[in-house]
């Protein structure tokens, strides 16, 4: 009894500590996890961490994260502009003043996929899942190849030269997508590399790929929001929103089956998910986007997290699944019900912590201005890379840095830095990953 | 940013003409007007440029010219997931070779160093290499093996090849017999 009152209490803190961590501008909680597993190494020689709490805490932690991680990206993102008409339109209700809105809309998608979690996957994961998933798994490597065709061949020229004639409209058509194609092809080289030579040292392997994350998504939205001198935004204060139960359904069913899809199909990200299934269910205002985004989110991180417990099926995806697989936590059917249980209280706390905490972070703003907080979370990071992988870490996120910040500067999808892991992974599921590894001459 | 009335100061990333929001584009797309002269993201379009040839072109050369660290056996620790390493020791017994439709999927054999066991994996086109070209160790040969290691919470770690060449036999202590299923 004594050890349940434990995760419950775990849960409980797991999911408040996150959520006020996720208002933190480009912590990503993955590093969070890391950082409190070293330290719980150091405590307790990491008995702790094959423990059943520290299965609870971790997925209250990310439940909490994905719930909340909407209100830095509202608040203080600097988009380029490509994403007022694509990924963003957060930034839109924001320069409307109605930042609250987009975030409570994006909260209530992912409160949405929560629901989805706890009544759809809970039964029907553990008889579904193990026989979906060995259909799957030999077509898994083909799936990711046309994901990544598609995201490729779905941008387009965003700069049409009107009334330039010949090479020069021809040029200034392909300067973005050429973008996009060099990040893609640069994130994936700095991919092969991790993966195969990484030069991160061997005791902090487990968070190889977490400077490349910080350089690449982190740094460059960071440092854009210091050079474009972000003056805040007023917003307004308005408590209510108004969302109609069509547009909640349609977008959450979207979000759900994109989230779903990321966190099933290996190394699909929740971003690429719900941009699929943007597309597929053909989503068409902001206020269903922003939905369809929150829910996707919130499955994506959870369910993939879930994922590692369901009876039957134990994959991990996603970086808590393998940090958690590498402590050896228990996969029996106690675990996957506890996982369960610490989702849905993890979850009712974060929705309870949504709106103080988006008036916490809209007065934070507004005491210290978007400067003052990127130069903070810019320390922060730089920290956190520095204390979890040491100064190659480091190394490896300043260059990280530098292609991360092409798409952002040059007018590409972002989503093209996900390079990093598409391309060596859809390479090693093909078969061909160690050839072409060869062919770098690293191998 | 206080909550009250909607107004909207200009910001470097916004239209001069007709002040929507154009991040760091150099034109407004939805005036044309011509954005104004903003010397910090022109120094960053050069700089990123600059900093993801150049720092990719460094880190690899460090990547290759770097050999995997040696560790011991007993030093692994379930933060060393996915890292690459070096051990070098004797092998326990004769390898294990597994075989699916006639042709071989897998291999293993466990490596000793003297504080701990390692199981050292091979899989598909590798595996089925490694046996053609008889390069799996017999029991008792000293080897040194270069993989990605892979911690396991209950049993000893594993270690995957991904070539050939990541797998040394100094002193072969007699012809491999591997144990076949």
């Amino acid at each position: 009894m004594a050890a349940l009152f434990t995760c419950v209490v775990c849960a409980l803190v797991g999911a408040a500590v996150a959520s006020l961590l996720a208002c933190i501008p480009g912590l990503h909680i993955y590093n969070v996890l890391a950082l409190t597993a070293l330290a719980f190494q150091a405590w307790s020689g990491g008995g702790w961490l094959a423990g059943e709490a520290f299965t609870a805490l971790t997925v209250a932690m990310t439940v909490g994260y994905a719930m909340l991680n909407t209100v830095p990206s509202v608040f203080l993102a600097a988009p380029d502009e490509s994403a007022l008409f694509t990924v963003l339109p957060g930034q839109k209700y924001l320069m409307a003043g109605r930042g609250r809105e987009a975030v409570l809309i994006t909260a209530a998608g992912g409160a949405v996929g929560l629901f989805a979690i706890c009544l759809v996957l809970a039964p029907l994961g553990p008889r579904l899942l193990p026989v979906i998933w060995t259909v799957l798994r030999p077509h898994a490597h083909w799936v990711l190849w046309c994901v990544i065709a598609f995201m490729l061949m779905s941008e387009w020229p965003r700069r049409v030269a009107i009334g330039v004639p010949g090479w020069r409209r021809f040029l200034a058509a392909w300067r973005n997508l050429g973008v996009g194609l060099l990040t893609f092809l640069l994130s994936g080289l700095l991919g092969f590399l991790l993966l195969y030579r990484s030069p991160i040292p061997p005791e902090f392997a487990f968070q190889n790929l977490l400077p490349a994350f910080a350089g690449l998504f982190t740094l460059p939205w960071l440092l854009l929001n210091l050079a474009a001198r972000a003056t805040p935004l007023p917003q307004r204060a308005d408590r209510g929103v108004p969302l109609d139960v069509p547009t909640l359904l349609h977008g959450g069913l979207a979000g759900v089956l994109g989230g779903g899809f990321a966190a099933f199909i290996p190394v699909i990200t929740g971003g690429v998910g719900g941009f699929l299934a943007g597309h597929a269910t053909a989503i068409r205002n902001d206020r269903m986007f922003l939905v369809s985004q929150g829910a996707a989110k919130v499955v994506y991180y959870v369910a993939g997290l879930l994922l590692f417990f369901v009876p039957g099926l134990h994959t991990a995806r996603g970086g808590a699944a393998a940090m958690l697989m590498t402590f050896g936590v228990p996969q029996d059917r106690a675990a996957w019900f506890l996982a369960l249980a610490a989702a849905a209280l993890a979850g009712a706390v974060a929705c309870a912590l949504v709106s103080p905490l988006t008036s916490l972070t809209i007065a934070a703003v507004a005491r210290f201005g978007c400067r003052r907080l990127s130069w903070a979370s810019l320390a922060l990071i730089l920290a956190v890379v520095l204390t979890a992988t040491g100064g190659r870490g480091l190394a490896v996120a300043v260059v990280a840095a530098g292609i991360g910040l092409l798409p952002v500067l040059f007018g590409s999808r972002r989503m093209n830095c996900l390079g990093v892991i598409l391309l060596p992974m859809a390479c090693n599921l093909s078969g061909f990953g160690p050839a072409v590894a060869r062919a770098l001459g690293l191998l | 940013m206080q909550e009250g009335p909607e107004q909207r100061p200009p910001t470097a990333a916004m239209c001069p003409s007709c002040e929507r929001f154009i991040g760091p584009a150099r034109a407004c797309p939805y005036c044309g007007a011509d954005a104004p002269d903003r010397p910090g993201l022109r120094f960053l379009r050069w700089a990123s440029l600059l900093l993801a040839s150049l720092g990719l072109a460094f880190l690899y050369l460090t990547a290759t010219r770097r050999a995997a660290p040696l560790i011991r056996i007993a030093d692994i620790t379930p933060f060393m997931n996915h890292a690459e390493v070096r051990v070098t020791g004797t092998v326990t017994r004769a390898p294990y070779v597994s075989r699916r439709k006639g042709g071989v999927d897998y291999v293993s054999f466990v490596v000793e160093d003297g504080a701990g066991t390692l199981r050292v994996t091979a899989q598909g086109a590798l595996a089925r290499s490694l046996v053609e070209r008889n390069l799996l160790p017999a029991a008792g040969a000293e080897v040194e093996v270069t993989g990605s290691l892979s911690p396991a919470a209950n049993g000893p770690a594993r270690l995957r090849l991904c070539a050939a060449e990541q797998l040394v036999v100094r002193t072969r202590a007699g012809a491999a017999r591997p144990a076949s299923r």
